[in-house]
């Protein structure tokens, strides 16, 4: 290999056929039927699943809480699949893992249980773990709190604790077990802001897993979608967000839009109705009103949201649309970038 | 004459206190070694259950049956099954010294099966979480386990206790001793009741500290 071969650097997470079955009463039930997925460096990965789907056990293989039945995981371009003792206890010392239900030590005080990975890892002289907790502290705000036992904190106090205890030994990745789910929407929004500061400032590749796609809408680059064991789709959340294709997908996408139980029925609207979806630049411009004063064709506006992907603006409108340039107005629209799908009545 | 001479006229002083030294050096000795066989048991018995750490079926089968033979047989009756192995170790069968043994066998499993319990209570979560930091199971237990559960522990401890002054007081039936065995002797072949009363009423003493003393320190520890 020359410097005209440079291969690109290799996933920082990667599995391989990697499938999970469970012994229950002598007969195997699968979880996760083989998996092959590749995490790049730096970005915000997430799972998302109904409980069951097998999500849990798909994360839990990264650091091998988890082991697969058949197939590899490759952390780092290596083969961990069958890591043991001391290898496992490395790899698991460079990834760092959070939790729905924070799983922080009760006789700990926050500043203890933040540096309870570095005491168990040895090798760091207590001076320094002072100084590590005292910034970990300041980074999730809890400075004030050093010296508090976790039952004295909220929820949210309690998962920043944790991402400060599962920050403290500089891990490469970040593992988070339904991180919010027990969390109300404010603190939510306060935590997943945080991972998202993390993941810019940090450049930690973040894997999340969730069964909320506001979750993956706020702070993922892409998506998987999980369904009885099997990855179903996989993608940018934009394209999985904007033209979800498979069922499961569209049920999530539809509890995100607070839409669900809702059909797509507009019974006694005149023209055909359209699903128009900006993303990016697009979304601010005032392009619609623009091509409606051109073609004369005329819209009701029957459903819309305008919001973020990450850091981008979206648009997603449902439209009834009719006139003798329908057609022409379609065109300009598409030719200005925006997505457009036809709704079946 | 004395107000407590006129209640309790039958009764020699310095045999009671005498009889309380032998209660407490039989309680301490026989706790002591309880905690020292029942914990690392206990602990062993978590890590091999079912779905735990170390999980091994067949060997948690027998050491839970060990377990519940010593626990099912009535400590009476222990205490003669013994005697031989008292013997052995101790070179008597009889006297504070050899109520230890018997008193050990019978309490250890006792307390294993409660500290067996107390650890079932620590959250799992948290337990995976230490694995999750690439704990080994020596750091889990010392360092997870053991603090989280220690509320639990310190009742056990303070439960396997109080069974201990019952368990005491029946070794003063074979000659051990203590405060059981004034109160059958005197009080109950001697027929002088004062002799009960005041044992018995020692004995509640005794249990109620222990209790209290148990309490104080499950709250002390207690951080939920």
């Amino acid at each position: 290999m020359g410097a005209f071969h440079r291969s690109p650097p290799p996933p920082v997470i990667r599995f391989e056929a990697a499938s999970k079955s469970y012994k229950v009463n002598g007969a195997l039930v699968p979880a996760l039927q083989p998996v092959d997925l590749a995490i790049e460096k730096g970005e915000v990965f997430g799972i998302i699943g109904h409980s069951g789907a097998g999500k849990s056990t798909l994360l839990r293989m990264v650091n091998l809480l988890e082991r697969p039945s058949s197939g590899k995981v490759l952390v780092d371009g290596r083969d961990v699949t069958h890591a043991e003792g001391a290898d496992l206890r490395r790899l698991r010392a460079g990834i760092g893992m959070i939790f729905q239900h924070f799983n922080l030590l009760s006789s700990r005080t926050v500043a203890d249980n933040i540096a309870f990975p570095l005491r168990l890892q040895g090798g760091t002289p207590e001076a320094e773990i002072t100084a590590r907790v005292d910034e970990l502290l300041k980074l999730v705000g809890l400075e004030a709190h050093a010296d508090k036992y976790p039952a004295q904190l909220s929820g949210g106090q309690k998962q920043r604790v944790g991402i400060a205890r599962a920050l403290a030994s500089k891990p490469g990745i970040l593992l988070c077990d339904e991180a919010t789910s027990a969390l109300d929407p404010q603190t939510t929004a306060s935590v997943l802001e945080l991972l998202a500061d993390i993941n810019r400032r940090l450049g930690l590749t973040i894997v999340l897993i969730t069964h909320e796609m506001d979750v993956i809408r706020r702070v993922c680059d892409r998506v998987a979608v999980l369904d009885a064991g099997n990855v179903v789709e996989l993608g940018t959340v934009a394209d999985v967000f904007l033209h979800p294709q498979h069922p499961t997908t569209r049920r999530f996408v539809a509890e995100a839009d607070h839409r669900e139980g809702r059909g797509p029925e507009y019974p006694g609207i005149p023209g055909k109705l359209f699903r128009l979806s900006f993303h990016g630049d697009a979304t601010y411009s005032p392009m619609l009103s623009r091509v409606v004063r051109d073609t004369g064709v005329e819209y009701n506006l029957l459903s819309g949201r305008v919001d973020r992907i990450k850091d981008t603006p979206y648009g997603q409108l449902t439209l009834a649309m009719h006139g003798e340039r329908l057609d022409d107005a379609l065109a300009q629209l598409r030719a200005a970038g925006v997505d457009i799908e036809e709704v079946v009545k | 004459m004395s107000p407590l001479h006129a209640l309790f006229p039958n009764i020699d002083w310095a045999e009671i206190a005498q009889a309380c030294l032998d209660t407490l050096l039989m309680l301490g000795g026989s706790l002591l070694f309880t905690l020292v066989l029942g914990l690392p048991l206990g602990i062993w018995l978590f890590l091999t259950g079912r779905g735990q750490l170390h999980a091994k079926p067949k060997l948690y089968g027998v050491l839970s049956l060990v377990v519940n033979v010593l626990r099912s047989i009535p400590f009476i009756i222990l205490m003669i099954l013994l005697i031989p192995l008292t013997k052995a170790i101790t070179g008597v069968s009889i006297g504070i010294r050899g109520a230890i043994v018997p008193l050990v066998i019978g309490a250890a499993p006792f307390f294993a099966r409660l500290v067996e319990t107390a650890l079932r209570e620590v959250d799992r979560g948290v337990i995976e979480a230490s694995q999750a930091m690439g704990a080994t199971t020596r750091q889990i237990v010392t360092r997870v386990l053991l603090p989280e559960a220690r509320p639990g522990l310190v009742a056990a401890t303070t439960v396997t206790t109080v069974a201990l002054v019952g368990y005491t007081a029946m070794g003063g039936i074979v000659g051990a001793g203590g405060l059981g065995a004034l109160a059958y002797q005197y009080g109950y072949n001697g027929y002088k009741p004062d002799y009960m009363v005041v044992t018995v009423a020692l004995l509640v003493v005794l249990v109620q500290l222990l209790q209290m003393l148990g309490d104080w320190l499950v709250g002390r520890y207690s951080r939920k």
